[in-house]
């Protein structure tokens, strides 16, 4: 095996993996799966992927100061089920889909927000 | 030998620029700053394309949080509060910040005759819609506080740059005015950046500066008032806010009632005018704050009239019935309803 052959694979290799290198990036990056991530006190405490969630279930997230909230998990979709919070506003929002609405109990610093969600029809953001 | 040389080189080096290309064209959608926090008690995030966007969404939020310090009643040793406690039959003196806003809230007021008016903090407060303390009041509780105009008892003196109350009745309170003076000031803080895509929701109000970094028009949807998972009409903007308000917001029921967290100022209730969901769409997002909540007090004829009178400026109206309204200009914004 000569020197120009040598090259000449090497060449072959490099431009293939470039070539799969761009695939990944025009085809993996941006098919968003459905997480959920869930902070306390600023801190992501959950990243659930609510696409592979098949069987429902709930989270029960407790603070320093008795401050309770449960989340309830299921396929596609999540929401604050319970909260000993004084509003409640967190519980009335209700189920959350999509990345535009996230759940807060401002009271006890507890967030839920939906990432890599992209509608059918598209939206960039949402006014509410 | 030489030119073979020459040759390989040259070919290692378009190989090199090859890669580099490929690397480019991925990170030309890496190059994005994006950030959330909580300011004046809602959900900010920013969203920035470009050059400088890391730069520009960390000064946006630092100027987030100048204003909060003005601005918030939370905060005890905000300015506010300080001319709260102060400017009854007392001439204080005030930032820039508050001077600008508290003259923009006397104009909005005087211009809905009072269906949105910032001087009724006590007001507010005595519901505590939102907080721990929300209860209904007895009419006789509500009384002092809707008996006038108060924000015709405000002296806004422009040379002195003083803020003097007549009444004591008078609490400022620009929780439906002030996110959107901070969208405005996060966005200029943005554009000396030179950044030139960035897109901001602050607690629901949106502001877009420029298009989408690919030159498409940002498509924002508004939030169906009787299902807030679903969204009922979206409007595609560029360097615009968009603001709404709605009954679904923050709101609190007692024996049934909904008691939702817009008041009127006239009848010292939750505004009960047939509208459940206001829009505004205008360049100042300062604009579309107030005009959102005066529409939503003023109700539909009124709202539509106000609004047709005012340059630059569109709505969209939802009623209680489920009808949508709109102004005459609202189509360059390629208004489509939602089903």
């Amino acid at each position: 095996m000569n020197f120009k052959s040598l090259q000449l694979i090497f060449v072959v290799l490099f431009l293939i993996a470039i070539s799969l290198f761009g695939t990944y990036c025009i085809f993996f990056k941006k098919t968003g799966e459905k997480i959920a991530e869930i902070y306390q006190n600023g801190e992501l405490i959950y990243r659930i992927n609510l696409d592979k969630t098949n069987d429902a279930y709930t989270i029960e997230i407790k603070g320093h100061g008795g401050e309770i909230n449960v989340i309830e998990v299921e396929k596609g979709r999540i929401r604050m089920k319970e909260s000993n919070c004084p509003d409640g506003t967190c519980m009335r929002i209700g189920w959350v889909s999509d990345r535009f609405l996230p759940v807060v109990c401002l009271p006890h610093n507890v967030v839920i927000k939906i990432e890599g969600e992209k509608n059918a029809e598209e939206f960039d953001d949402k006014a509410y | 030998m030489n030119k073979r040389k020459v040759m390989a080189n040259g070919f290692v080096c378009f190989l090199f620029a090859v890669v580099n290309f490929c690397f480019v064209g991925c990170n030309a959608d890496i190059q994005e700053a994006s950030r959330t926090e909580e300011i004046f008690g809602t959900i900010v995030s920013v969203k920035a394309y470009g050059i400088n966007a890391e730069e520009a969404v960390f000064a946006a939020f630092n100027r987030a949080a100048e204003l909060e310090k003005i601005f918030s009643l939370t905060i005890s040793d905000s300015e506010i509060n300080y001319i709260n406690k102060n400017a009854f039959n007392n001439s204080v003196k005030v930032s820039d910040e508050m001077f600008f806003l508290a003259k923009r809230a006397d104009y909005f007021s005087r211009l809905s005759q009072g269906a949105f008016d910032y001087t009724i903090g006590n007001l507010i407060d005595l519901w505590g819609i939102g907080t721990e303390r929300a209860h209904v009041p007895n009419s006789f509780e509500v009384e002092p506080f809707t008996m006038f105009h108060d924000y015709e008892n405000v002296l806004l003196d422009a040379k002195k740059h003083t803020i003097k109350f007549k009444t004591d009745t008078v609490m400022l309170n620009f929780g439906a005015i002030a996110k959107g003076y901070i969208a405005d000031e996060m966005k200029s803080e943005i554009l000396k950046y030179g950044v030139k895509n960035a897109l901001l929701n602050l607690g629901g109000n949106v502001m877009t500066v420029g298009k989408k970094p690919d030159g498409s028009l940002w498509k924002i949807a508004v939030t169906n008032p009787f299902n807030v998972t679903d969204n009922i009409v979206s409007i595609e903007v560029a360097d615009c806010s968009v603001v709404t308000s709605g009954n679904y917001e923050k709101y609190f029921e007692k024996d049934g009632i909904r008691y939702h967290h817009i008041l009127n100022p006239s009848t010292g209730f939750p505004s009960n005018s047939g509208l459940v969901s206001t829009t505004i769409i205008s360049q100042a997002s300062v604009d579309c704050d107030a005009l959102s909540t005066a529409t939503f007090v003023l109700g539909l004829e009124k709202s539509l009239e106000l609004i047709e009178n005012l340059n630059g400026v569109e709505a969209i109206f939802i009623s209680e019935n489920g009808d949508i309204t709109y102004t005459s200009g609202i189509s360059k914004y390629h208004f489509k309803e939602l089903d």
